[in-house]
């Protein structure tokens, strides 16, 4: 009981930890694009929107991953089958993320 | 009882290794990964600003801290997802998790990069 109860606030650490990130991809592109501004507007609001469109999309995320890890968690007890969410997204956030900084970089030696 | 679904989990390489460790680690282990993606966001953020704003450092210094400061951010962000990687293949086969690989030059940099605004401060 007491494992169940420790998982089901690992879940919600997990949640929020989602939740922090989406806040910080929300507050970099707005940052960005406030940086970004002066040189070219266009690239601005595109930065803008689409750092808000992850970070809704982050946001999104943790609720779906929390509810689905948590009947996942909750068949475990069942003695039913379960594995968590795999790497998928992680991956190809570290690599949307990577791709980002390339383009910061690629722009600032031009 | 039947037999478990194949893993259709990605990537292959970690999944397809050992068994399903306590859920609390690998939780553990994903909130230690959007921990490395805020901190190369913040680092490429940081390098970005220093270029963009307009502070009294002197130029070469400030150029090289902010070129630095971002290619620390891709680093960590790559070092973060590596280490995600490592340590849930680790939890999986039951060895000991992996040391903090590209963590200690990252320090190194961001130090480097704090003294080169130093000196430009100096100067500027």
């Amino acid at each position: 009981m007491r494992q169940l109860a420790d998982l089901g606030l690992q879940l919600e650490r997990t949640a929020l930890a989602w939740r922090r990130t989406a806040l910080s991809v929300a507050g970099a592109a707005l940052a960005g694009a406030r940086l970004v501004t002066v040189t070219s507007a266009p690239w601005a609001v595109g930065i803008a929107t689409g750092g808000l469109v992850v970070a809704a999309g982050l946001s999104g995320l943790a609720g779906h991953r929390y509810a689905h890890s948590a009947t996942i968690l909750r068949r475990r007890a069942t003695g039913g089958p379960i594995h968590l969410p795999g790497g998928g997204i992680l991956t190809a956030l570290a690599a949307l993320q990577m791709l980002g900084g390339l383009l910061a970089l690629a722009v600032l030696l031009a | 009882m039947s037999a478990p679904p194949p893993e259709r989990r990605f990537p292959r390489r970690v999944y397809c290794a050992g068994v399903e460790p306590d859920p609390r680690f690998s939780l553990a282990n994903e909130r230690t990964f959007l921990a490395w993606l805020r901190t190369g966001l913040a680092l490429m953020a940081a390098g970005v600003a220093l270029h963009a704003l307009d502070l009294p450092i002197s130029a070469i210094p400030r150029y090289s801290a902010s070129v630095l400061l971002v290619a620390l951010g891709v680093v960590a962000t790559g070092n973060g997802w590596l280490s995600w990687a490592r340590a849930e293949r680790a939890l999986r086969v039951g060895r000991p998790l992996p040391g903090p690989g590209a963590g200690l030059p990252l320090v190194a940099g961001v130090i480097v990069a704090g003294l080169l605004i130093a000196v430009g401060l100096v100067l500027g």
